[in-house]
């Protein structure tokens, strides 16, 4: 009884391993043929693609855009959430908890009902489609995902080392710097590669907002509809190992403490 | 001369009221403790002393400045925390050389500090050590160190002793007391534990519901409890409802004996420790019971005594006095009039 038990949870769970692992790894695998058709048995092997990859100025364009994206928005989502987080976590008011679940609607909301809703709003703000538009638009979603592991740390810190560090003669702002922010560094660290991650990655709500220049994502989709090429693969698989470098590293630091 | 004093200071929460108009003065060079059962208003107490609540009305006055609005920061006194509160990302000098950071210490002169102080804690071994690193007894010692170090005007204990087991516990009291003739200074300690005040303390200031009950020495407030909850709390006690006609007498089953008092209720409660209740000491105030259990209980002997009423008295006596009586004796028991009190 027990053995069939064992064998049913480890065939699910193996299962899903598949299905999600197996596309990723026939894109790696076919992102080294030397053919540009993606059939079996691959005959030759080369590296043909990713050289490609790196002559083919719109796609290091779209990378450049993409960093740019990224890391501006982590920054603002960064300098917005650790004091709203803090705040969320130290003071009770009218409205807190309605307010929490108000930040954090963004990431349950599916991308695309953000993404038309920003389109309609922004060109009546005086925002026009641009890359300005995406970096509000990735900065939105941020945000929650910043204030949601930083609040978690919040929650975990112990509250009598704030007020140790009072009783030891510090102000508010030095027991912030000098107490509190070290002791959250993990889950910050963690907090932005996350971000970095997401917005890397993110379609939805950039498709709507982009105007002319691409992020990687949409630069990827668009060589998708002249047919699946081979370099294609070769992109896929470069986001697939900085992004997995990525979330590994943000695990491990919010595993710490 | 007083070191600390706290003026008329109450403290609600909403609205229970948890600090009742209270008024302490302690003494300069203290060990004094508030003593309490939870929610008594103890910590809360020591928080408006520490600066991390504000009183709602009165004043602390420390040396004979009123510091009641002042931030933590901005106050010379120290606390050390029941649950550590060390630093995780710093190692021991580091936690202790906080405080002298803030005071803007040269260098020279914060490591001779924090080296004293470890050698004050005998902790110079774990000097580099992370707080996790240590056992609950070695982060208890830094934590004192911690907040000796800043050289405070009082030191605050909030049940610094809580979170150890029972020997460490007794080992770390008598430091603590000898910490305390040491330096000189003066202490505050807060506590659930009345074995621990007894034994440290100077003076024990007995606080429930907000309010203080008693504020003596430890022989003063054992033998001579001033209220009802003292005497109940504090050690073991028979407390025996007894009637009154006058404030010359009282009866106890059916018999009305001698004995002055203040009491002008016709109910009162009679209190006697079970080590005053005597079955050979001659004295007026005489009882006939019969022993219901005896139990041995290490270095004394606990007698279960029940009165024809049904009244149950307790009595104890040391283990090394001869065992002559047996369960289902009746015994005459007399109780020593100079330690009885009868309250309302």
């Amino acid at each position: 009884m027990k053995k069939i038990r064992a064998f049913i949870i480890s065939f699910s769970a193996f299962s899903v391993l598949w299905f999600l692992y197996f596309p990723i790894f026939i894109i790696i695998w076919f992102s080294f043929n030397k053919e540009s058709v993606s059939s079996f048995p691959i005959e030759h092997y080369s590296l043909d693609w990713y050289i490609k990859l790196f002559h083919n100025q719109s796609m290091i364009n779209a990378v450049e855009v993409s960093f740019i994206i990224a890391i501006s928005s982590t920054l603002a989502a960064l300098i917005i959430g650790i004091p709203s987080a803090y705040a969320l976590h130290k003071y009770n008011y009218f409205g807190k908890n309605f307010l929490l679940k108000l930040i954090l609607l963004p990431i349950t909301l599916p991308g695309i009902v953000t993404g038309v809703a920003m389109l309609s709003l922004f060109p009546l703000m005086g925002i026009p489609l641009s890359l300005k538009a995406v970096f509000i638009g990735h900065t939105t979603f941020l945000i929650a995902i910043m204030i949601t592991q930083i609040l978690a740390r919040f929650k975990k810190l112990d509250p009598y080392l704030e007020m140790a560090a009072f009783d030891l003669g510090a102000s508010p702002l030095q027991a912030f710097f000098k107490v509190i922010l070290p002791n959250i560094k993990t889950a910050i660290i963690g907090a932005v590669l996350l971000s970095l991650v997401l917005s890397m990655d993110e379609i939805p709500v950039t498709f709507f907002l982009i105007s002319r220049e691409n992020t990687l994502p949409i630069e990827i989709y668009g060589m998708m509809r002249r047919g699946i090429t081979p370099e294609v693969n070769a992109v896929a698989t470069l986001v697939f190992l900085i992004s997995s470098a990525a979330i590994f590293i943000s695990l491990k630091f919010n595993k710490e403490n | 001369m007083s070191k600390l004093e706290l003026k008329g200071i109450s403290k609600s929460y909403g609205s229970s009221l948890i600090v009742n108009n209270l008024d302490l003065e302690i003494q300069d060079g203290e060990f004094l403790t508030i003593l309490g059962p939870s929610g008594c208003g103890k910590t809360t107490t020591l928080r408006m002393i520490a600066g991390f609540e504000t009183p709602d009305n009165g004043q602390v006055l420390l040396n004979k400045q009123d510091i009641s609005q002042l931030p933590p920061y901005k106050r010379n006194v120290n606390t050390v925390f029941q649950n550590y509160a060390l630093f995780p990302h710093l190692n021991v000098a580091e936690n202790i050389a906080f405080g002298l950071h803030q005071k803007k210490l040269s260098k020279t002169e914060t490591n001779k500090r924090v080296d004293e102080m470890l050698e004050l804690v005998q902790m110079t071994a774990f000097k580099t050590r992370k707080p996790f690193e240590m056992s609950g007894g070695q982060q208890q010692r830094v934590a004192i160190a911690r907040a000796i170090a800043p050289d405070p005007e009082i030191l605050l204990l909030d049940e610094p002793l809580g979170a150890l087991d029972l020997k460490l516990r007794k080992q770390m009291q008598f430091e603590l007391k000898q910490l305390h003739k040491d330096l000189n200074k003066t202490f505050v300690y807060v506590t659930h534990d009345q074995e621990e005040a007894l034994t440290m303390s100077d003076r024990i200031a007995v606080m429930n519901h907000g309010v203080i009950e008693q504020l003596s020495d430890s022989q003063t407030l054992y033998n001579h409890p001033k209220t009802k909850f003292v005497a109940g709390f504090i050690g073991e006690a028979n407390l025996i409802p007894v009637n009154i006609a006058n404030k010359e007498t009282f009866t106890l089953e059916d018999k009305t004996f001698n004995f002055n008092h203040e009491i002008s209720d016709s109910k009162g409660i009679l209190f006697i420790r079970p080590e005053n209740v005597s079955f050979d000491t001659i004295h007026d105030i005489s009882l006939q019971v019969t022993i219901e259990d005896v139990i041995f209980v290490g270095n004394h002997r606990k007698y279960k005594l029940v009165t024809a009423s049904g009244q149950k008295i307790i009595k104890t006596e040391d283990s090394s006095v001869a065992l002559t009586k047996i369960i289902g004796q009746s015994v005459t028991i007399y109780l020593v009039p100079s330690l009885i009190q009868i309250y309302n």
